[in-house]
Parts: C-alpha cells; structure tokens; sequence
C-alpha cells in the first residue's frame, strides 16, 4: 500500500470512526455489568450508573443457587452450538455450490424453490403439530436441534453469491476437465476457497443455536423438557418469570414476585449468558481470521 | 457426461432441500388456517371454510394505515441503513494495517449481536428510564439541561429504533461485506496502485462494484420481509408505552395486540399470510428489475 | 407437488376428530387411568416421591393415576395453547376468564357443565351450587374454581413505619380524597420519595381503583361496580372515571406517583422492599401478606368489596379436548376438593419429610428441622392453584391459622353485581374487539398512572374506542346481559 496522503487521512477517519464504534458497543455492556452487581434497592432508588454507590452479588448468588442446573445448560448449549453449527453448515454449502454453478439443469426452479420458504412459512401451530406429533421431538434433543435452525435459506443465498462472485469459474473447469469429480471439486476447491464466508455464515449459525430460545419455549415441557433447557432457555425462563409474576392479576403472584430480585438479576442474567460467548471471542475471532485470510490466498 | 456430472450435484443438494421441504414446505399447508374458522376438534382440514373473514380486521380498523406506513418505512430505513452503515465500517475494517486494532474492530461491531432483543430493551430503559435512567440521572444534569421523559415523546423514536437496529444488527451485513471484500483478488487493488489511484478512487472503482452483488441478495431478501417487523423491537424497546403508539406500531405488534384477548389462530395466521403474500409480490417485482439490470445478481 | 400433498396430508390429520377411535374406557382394568394435570410453578425435585404418595391413594380410591406437569409461570400460556391444538395427554390445567372465550370458540376444552352435575358432589360441597357452574360462557362452563378469594377490596398499602412516624389515622381513610392531605404531609418530611407507587398494565393506580365491572373485559362496563345500574357504558366516557383520574393526575402532577408509572415493569412488592415508596394501591383480601421485605405494612380500605360478573372465572381448572376420558378426569378432579390428605401432599409435600405439625388442633404445620425454602425438595406453596385450599393446612406464620375461616367470610359477605355470573359471548366481534384491545393498550396506561391529562386524553380515548366500533360491541353486551338478567329473575 502506497503511503500517500490521502492514506493518511483515510486511516486517520477510519480508526477515529471505529473507536467510536467500539465506545458505543462496550459502553452499555459496561453498564449491564455494573447493574448487575449494583445493589437492588440502590438501583431503584438511585437509578442505573457506571459508577454505582452500592455493590452487591446478591443477584448472582441468587442465579449461582441453580449453579448445578446452569451448568448443565451450559454443556446442553455448547452440545448443540457445536453439532447444529457444522450440520448447519455443511447442508448450507452443499446447497449452495450446485446453485452457484450458472449451467445447473432447473436452476431457476431450486433457487427459487429455497428462497419461496423465507417468504412463506405455514405459522407455529402447523409447525408444532407435525413436529410434535408427528416427528415425535418433544422433549428430545433433536428439539433444540432440527426446527428452524438446522438451514436458513437467507444463507444459502449468501453462499451462493459468494462462490458465484468470488471463486474463478476457469479453476472449476480445468478440475473437471481433468476429470475431478463434483464432490472431490466441493471439497478441494469450494471449502477451502470458500473459507471467508463459510466461517462468516458459521458464526452466524453457531450464534442462531446459541441465542435461540424458541425450540425450547415450545418443545421443551415439564420435568423431562427443563432436564434439556439450554442456557438461554433457562435465562428466558427467569426473565419472563419475573414479568409474568409482576403482572399476575391473581392472589399469588405478588408474593412469588417478590421473593426475586427482579431489575438487578435481568441484568446478571443477560450478562450471564454472554460470558461464554466473551470467554470464547478472541478464540472465534484466531479462526475468523485464519480462516478469512486462508481464504483470500488464491491459486 | 451431462449424467456424472450433474447426478453428484443433485445428491448434494438433496438432504438440504428435504430439509426445507420437511420444515417449511408440509407446515405450509397449515396456511388454509387463515381460511379457516379454527375448531380444533374437526381438526385443521375438518374445520369451517370462511373465507377472508380472517383478514378483515387488519383492514377495517382506522390504524391500518398508521401500521403499514410505520412498518414500510422503518424497513426502508434499516435497509438503507445497514447497506451505508455495514460497508463503510466494513471497508475501514478490511484496510486496517494494524492487526490487533482490526481485531478489535471486528469484536466491536460484532458485540451487540450477541444479545437478544429483550436484553437490548433492559439496556435502553437503564438508559432511557426517565427517574432511574442513564440519560436523566447522569448525562443531561452534566449538560445542563433537562430531564426528557423520553417514553411518552414521540418525535424521539424514530431516531431511537434506527439507531437500535442499527447498533444491534449491523455486525451482520458488515461481516458479509467483509468476507467479500477479503475475496477479492488482491492483484486488482496491486494494479490500481501502480497506476497510482488514491484510495478512495479504487474503493469506487474496486470495492464498491465487488460487493454490488452481495448488496443486492441482502436488500432482495429483505425487500420480501418489508412488511414484516422485529416484534421485540417495536415492543419491548419502547417499552410498549401507549403514547409512542403513533411512531412505533408495526403490523406485527399491532397484532399481538389484537389478538392479546381473542387469541385466534385463524387471524394469526392470516395476518401472517398477508405479510408473505405482498413480500411475495416485491420480491418477484424487484426480481425481475434486476434480472433486466444485471442477469447475474437476480436471486432466481 | 402430489406427493407433497400426500405427506402434508398424513402429518396433519394427528390433529383432531379422532378421539371417538381412541375412545372411553379401552384401558385394562388392571392398569390405572392416568390423569394429566398441569399448573405453573417451580419444578419441585422431591416431585416423584411425592406423587408416588399421591398415586397411592389415588389408585387405592378411584383406579386412577396423576401426573402433575409443572411449566414455567412466563411461558405457561403458550405452551399450553401448542399443547391443545395437538393430542398430546392433557386433561385438567389452569385457565381463567381471559382465555375461555378463544377457546370455546376454537373448540379446545371441554364443557363442564353436565360433568359437574354427575361427578361434581364435592365441588358443589366445596363451593356451592352457585359458584360451581358460575365459570360459564352462556352456559359453556370453562372451568372449576379454585377456591380462593372472590375478588377483592381496593385498598392502600401503607409502610407501617412511616404512618406510625406522621401520626397517620388511617382508620380515617374512607376515600381517595383522604389520602391527599396524608401524602402532603409525608411528602414534606421525606422529598424524595415516591408517595404512590404505579406499573405495568394492571399496578396502576387507578386500574387498581377499580369501581368498574368490566364484563369480561372486552369494551363496555357498569359503573359503580355494577352495584346500581345494569346500563353498559364507555369507561373512559363516564362521569366516575374521570373523577378518579383527574385525583390522579393531580397527584402525578404533584410528583406523588413515580414518573415511571406507564412503562415501568416492576412489581410493587419489590419496589416497597427497596425503601423508597410509601404507598401502593392493591387488592386487599384475608391472605394478603402484611409484610414487603423488611418493613411491614397497613392497609385501609378504598372501596368496598363487590363481587364482579367474572368473579369466580379467574383461576379456575378446566378439561382440555385432548382429555382421553373426561369424565374420569372430572371424577379426580372431584375426588381432590374433597380430600384434604391429596391437597396437602400436593401443596406441601410429604408429612414428617417435607412438613410436619406445629398445632394439630388448629391445623398449622412448618418445616421440619434442617429444612427451608432454599433446600426443600417439595414446598409447592401455591394454594390458589390446586383445587382447594381451604380443607388444607395452613403454613405456619405466613398466614393465621383461621385464614379460610375469613376468606369464606369475605367471599360470602361481599355485595354481587347486577352482572355477577355473566360473561360476555365476543362471538361474532371479533373485528371490533382487536381494534379496540389496541385503543385500551395504547391509552389506559397512560390514563391509570395520572401521566397524562384527563381533559386532553380522555375524550381522544373515547373517540377512538368509537372508532374501533365500541358502539357496536356495547349494544351486543347489554342485549347479552339483559338475556342473562331475565333468566336470572323469573
């Protein structure tokens, strides 16, 4: 890169941008954090500040009571992240290769037969019936793994543009002139060429299981259902706990409500669930970026 | 020939498209719910036939107007938004010479996509929350001005929701554009500096026509989900405050609002097939002008 | 695409019209008809033992098995809503007078009426003919009652300190009017404090302030609590209202009521608890704890207690259309208000593990020792759910020992609205009743908390309730009530 003048200034703006940007993105997880270990009557009376006047962990002790079945969450979750993700993945690539090739017989047809399903969709209840009582997932592990989550044609598509647009369609040719086979070309060419967006479209995936909550809400009940919650079930259960109990017109919904420190533990819960996620970034972040430059190392 | 080289191709697209057919396609017969005067003991098909009395009352009520334009125009907005937004941080991302600043970078743009909507609603009322909040506690006494009771002023939330949106879900289109960026072939922008063209001409000239059809498979997806909206967005993140009801009702919470009492599944589902159906139409419409543009970029 | 639609065929049908072929009675003798029941709460870990205990009995009296299913309080509806359109076993859960209508309407519960008349001997011991069947949509019982308090007295919770440091009378409080000069009086020693604490959709202050009998909820209502009155109005368009907000509004003007009111979600209980709130309008009955947290509390009644038409509808316990055998699920349901062993094991769990008796005279029981709330296997304590609590035994210090003595008394006692026993069929409504449902969302939080101007808002309200096609919903509820009220009064 040439050290122009005006690359300066471009890398001037960019960094002076980009701080920002990383004020803004840090500043209100700073701030759920704090709350999270303000005191709960401080925050009511005093209201929410960087700078709390009274700390407290009351509100992780309160979610470390359940510290057994948060750790089991936890390994439920990174069980289906990791499983859902490559699954997710490799269905996701092996769809979009041959729809990415220009001289794929009824192309048309299989484009627009994936992308019918992001604009349709038959509504929860059908869903839940044949997925209930048909499929029999209730209250299994398949559950958190197979509805929705396992294919999104949103990124079949972004796949397929990516290996339209950014793999050479000569170097596909020349394999198969010498005579490679389509799923010896998928793995030798498209996997490794397509490394950038596969670890992209990955991440977007592995963050789909670990933030969905959903599958659980609905496929998940009783004993046996809450024995398999993940963590974001689990956390969305004491969060809309707490709601509804606010809001109960009946007798006991008061005093259940009340037994639980309602404004700080949102704010520990959420922080909770992101920890793992934080632990794990700069790990995520090594491959992204091997995997990203992998990719751009072409011929 | 044609037979072997194409046979492994439609073995690889097939557990992929058995998947969709199992989990969009069969529930899509369910759509004749909207149809339908649900009565769950003759069951889905054994129900009465009644027309499009589903549909009425997202026609006949005096908000209709006030949610589609509501719901159309924030779409636009965060569309356009995101494209602006999501690129230009992108391009910065990727020319960054620093590595762990770029790093950096990234986790920032990423970080508020790892929340979920309802915790991005806490955040904004820690902030928002007119007698405990951020805003009026701390930043505007520092300012000198004062308190704003920001959930019961309206002229406040169309800024407020692009701003959310934006923060929360920029990260995604970003990383898209930067993944094609990073695809690019280098020895174009090695050209391009030996010819001596600044930075901002090869950003122009390179760059910018690269991630064109990557723009374009966004916006087209998201042009047939205009008349969808963030549920949590429109609702938990204001807080669900009845004076904001103007700027933030949408098709979907006006909905969910409707049905609060009633709880029917036959006009839940009709409101979400009207939605798909005009989604439907944009897509095919938009589809088709930009197969006439560029044949390549069309989704289908 | 043919088939497509064969597959589609084959895994919808699950779906309903075939209970005839799954039919009564196939069960072998020897093997116990279970009876799935579900409820909101906790999941309990001494769970199994317990019903193991429960099923004992069960079996030794009725050949009968139940299967308690806990689901989380936030998530409850929805699931149980997924659950009745499918044919998972389902038979007794907890629905109330929000509900019943939608689902009638979509034919997912079972009409209780003639089982009550032919199992129900218990239930009309335990409530009484009257309130047994009195859950009901023109004559479509949704439900069982639990029994519980029948409505309640609108009332102000006072910190007990505080009044005793202002010298508060508050046996002088008769009205709304005589709260003004005491928060006056507290607001000037303590600034900084919120007078009058109001939240979410049914905390505000003048929701809890009531007066009304909304019939069900669903657009028009009789003033005065329906005690004079059978004529169906516009809330927002009666004189009563208005008077109350404009106190309201008022002392919100005055910084008596926290800013906070239309958005904030928290409970009053938990705010009480932090020291910053001296008051709190709530629904006053015999089991309501006089304690938040550390500071105790007092209460002085507002208005008088009247029974409103859907009184008895709010909890109650109804058959789902997924019930294999509804009348065995009725028989058990039965058998459970009569026995007072079931309702205490369900309740507190096992004698002697779980509890054990502090006075057996007077029916009072505790943890036994080394046990508490936090590492109890089973401590259900949720009362108002099972079917009843009155026959059970009373928690020691969380409540007198005579408690149902009194809630019987205070249901008994209480004045009945022209309406009581009616709900409103929307049947027919639908378009109005969703527009409307936005028009109550979108003002009355912000009306009930005093944030905003009576004189500006309110007839913007009522204007657009009458653009929602209230007119309409309102002249099908009175012809509905006048129906009700000459078969009441032959």
């Amino acid at each position: 890169m040439l050290n122009t003048r005006e690359n300066r200034v471009f890398q001037t703006t960019a960094h002076i941008v980009m701080m920002l940007v990383v004020l803004i993105s840090v500043l209100p997880f700073l701030l759920v954090f704090m709350s999270s270990i303000t005191e709960e009557n401080s925050l009511i009376v005093h209201g929410y500040s960087l700078f709390p006047q009274k700390f407290s962990l009351y509100a992780y002790e309160y979610i470390a009571q359940k510290g057994d079945k948060i750790l089991r969450a936890y390994g439920i979750t990174l069980f289906i992240t990791v499983v859902g993700t490559l699954v997710n993945l490799l269905l996701t690539a092996l769809l979009a290769y041959p729809l990415s090739r220009r001289d794929l017989p009824g192309k048309k047809f299989f484009s627009f037969y994936v992308i019918f399903t992001m604009l349709f969709n038959g509504g929860l209840v059908p869903t839940y019936l044949m997925y209930a009582n048909t499929f029999h997932i209730k209250n299994t592990i398949f559950a958190l793994l197979i509805p929705t989550l396992l294919l999104s044609a949103m990124n079949v598509l972004l796949m397929r543009t990516y290996f339209r647009t950014s793999i050479p369609e000569a170097l596909i040719e020349a394999a198969e002139i010498d005579g490679a086979g389509q799923f010896n070309i998928f793995f030798s060419i498209i996997v490794p060429l397509g490394k950038p967006i596969l670890v992209t479209l990955g991440l977007f995936a592995a963050l789909g299981y670990w933030n969905d909550w959903t599958n659980g809400l609905y496929y998940l009940t009783g004993t046996k259902g809450e024995d398999l919650y993940s963590i974001q079930n689990f956390l969305n259960k004491l969060i809309t706990d707490i709601q509804y109990l606010a809001n109960a017109q009946f007798s006991g919904g008061g005093a259940q409500a009340a037994k639980m420190p309602s404004v700080s533990i949102r704010m520990a819960i959420a922080f909770v669930a992101m920890i793992p996620i934080l632990v794990l970034f700069p790990f995520l972040q090594k491959y992204f970026e091997k995997g990203i430059t992998l990719g751009a190392v072409k011929e | 020939m044609k037979v072997r080289k194409w046979a492994p191709m439609f073995i690889m697209m097939a557990p992929g498209l058995i998947y969709l057919f199992i989990n969009n396609y069969i529930p899509m017969a369910g759509l004749v719910i909207a149809f339908k005067k649900m009565d769950f003991r003759k069951g889905i098909w054994g129900s009465d036939w009644v027309g499009f009395d589903n549909f009425k009352y997202l026609f006949t009520t005096p908000d209709a107007f006030v949610i589609t334009r509501n719901t159309i125009l924030y779409n636009l907005a965060f569309i356009i938004v995101n494209i602006v937004v999501g690129i230009i941080f992108a391009i910065f991302i990727s020319e960054m010479v620093n590595k762990h600043m770029k790093q950096l970078y990234q986790s920032a743009v990423l970080l508020p996509f790892l929340m979920s909507m309802v915790i991005v609603s806490y955040i904004v009322y820690a902030i928002l929350s007119p007698e405990t909040g951020l805003m009026n506690k701390t930043v505007l006494p520092m300012a000198g001005k004062d308190p704003v009771s920001w959930y019961s002023e309206t002229k406040y939330w169309p800024y407020i929701l692009i701003i959310v949106n934006t923060w929360k879900g920029v990260g995604y289109g970003c990383l898209i554009y930067l993944a094609s960026i990073i695809g690019i072939d280098r020895s174009l922008y090695e050209a391009a500096d030996i010819d001596g063209a600044g930075k901002w001409v090869q950003i122009r000239t390179i760059t910018l026509p690269m991630l064109l059809p990557s723009v374009i498979t966004l916006t087209l997806l998201n042009v047939g989900r205009i008349f969808f909206s963030d549920f949590s967005l429109f609702y938990q993140v204001p807080q669900n405050s009845g004076i904001l009801y103007s700027v933030t009702n949408t098709i979907d919470t006006y909905v969910y609002r409707a049905l609060l009492q009633l709880g029917d599944t036959g006009m839940a589902s009709a409101a979400g097939f009207y939605q798909s159906v005009i989604g439907f139409l944009l897509i095919i419409g938009c589809n088709w002008l930009v197969r006439k543009l560029d044949r390549d970029s069309a989704l289908f | 695409m043919v088939l497509s639609t064969m597959l589609t065929l084959t895994a919808l049908t699950g779906c309903g019209g075939n209970k005839e072929a799954s039919g009564n009675n196939t069960g072998a003798k020897d093997t116990a008809h279970k009876v799935v029941m579900a409820i909101s709460g906790e999941q309990q870990p001494g769970q199994e033992r317990v019903m193991a205990e429960v099923n004992k009995i069960l079996k030794k009296d009725l050949n009968m098995e139940l299967e308690l299913m806990i689901l989380p309080w936030g998530s409850t509806d929805q699931q149980i809503q997924l659950m009745l359109t499918g044919t998972e076993p389902l038979d007794l859960f907890r629905l109330g007078s929000g509900e019943a209508a939608g689902y009638i309407s979509s034919g997912k519960i079972e009409d209780l009426g003639p089982l009550i008349d032919k199992y129900g001997k218990n239930i009309k011991e335990a409530l009484g003919e009257e309130i047994a069947k009195s859950a009901n949509i023109n004559g479509f019982v949704y439900g069982v009652p639990t029994n519980i308090e029948r409505d309640s007295t609108p009332s102000i919770e006072m910190r007990k300190d505080l009044v005793e440091k202002y010298d508060i009378d508050i046996t002088q409080i008769k009205s709304l009017e005589d709260l003004e000069p005491i928060f006056n009086k507290v607001k000037a020693g303590e600034p900084n404090m919120t007078m009058l604490f109001g939240a979410g959709g049914v905390n505000q202050p003048a929701t809890r302030y009531g007066g009304f009998d909304s019939l069900g909820g669903f657009g028009g209502v009789l003033a005065n609590d329906g005690l004079e009155s059978t004529k169906v109005e516009i809330r927002p368009a009666t004189e009563q209202y208005k008077a109350s907000l404009d106190i309201f509004h008022d002392w919100y003007k005055k910084g008596y009521i926290n800013k906070d009111a239309p958005t904030s979600q928290d409970e009053p209980s938990v705010v009480m608890k932090a020291g910053n709130t001296f008051s709190t309008i709530v629904g006053w009955h015999p089991a309501y704890q006089n304690k938040e947290g550390n500071y105790d509390v007092v209460f002085a009644p507002l208005r008088e207690h009247v029974l409103h038409s859907g009184s008895s509808g709010y909890v109650t316990l109804g058959i789902a259309r997924n019930s294999k055998d509804p009348d065995k699920a009725m028989q058990l349901l039965d058998y459970i208000y009569g026995s007072p062993e079931v309702m205490n094991l369900l309740n507190w769990g096992m004698e002697g593990t779980d509890y054990v008796y502090i006075d057996k005279e007077n029916n009072t029981i505790g943890y036994p020792e080394g046990v508490n709330d936090s590492n109890a296997e089973y401590h259900l304590n949720l009362g108002w759910q099972l079917p009843n609590q009155f026959i059970a035994s009373v928690w020691e210090g969380s409540q007198p020992a005579d408690v149902w003595d009194r809630m019987k008394e205070f249901n008994d006692k209480a004045p009945k609205s022209k309406a009581f026993g009616f709900m409103f069929d929307p049947k027919g409504y639908e378009a109005e009743i969703t527009a409307i449902s936005n028009v109550n969302e979108q003002y009355s939080r912000s009306l009930e908390s005093g944030s905003v101007d009576p004189d500006e808002y309110l007839p913007k309200y009522v204007e657009a309730l009458k653009k929602a096609g209230i007119e309409k919903v309102i002249a099908a509820q009175q012809k509905q009530l006048d129906e009700f009220l000459a078969t009441k009064q032959p």
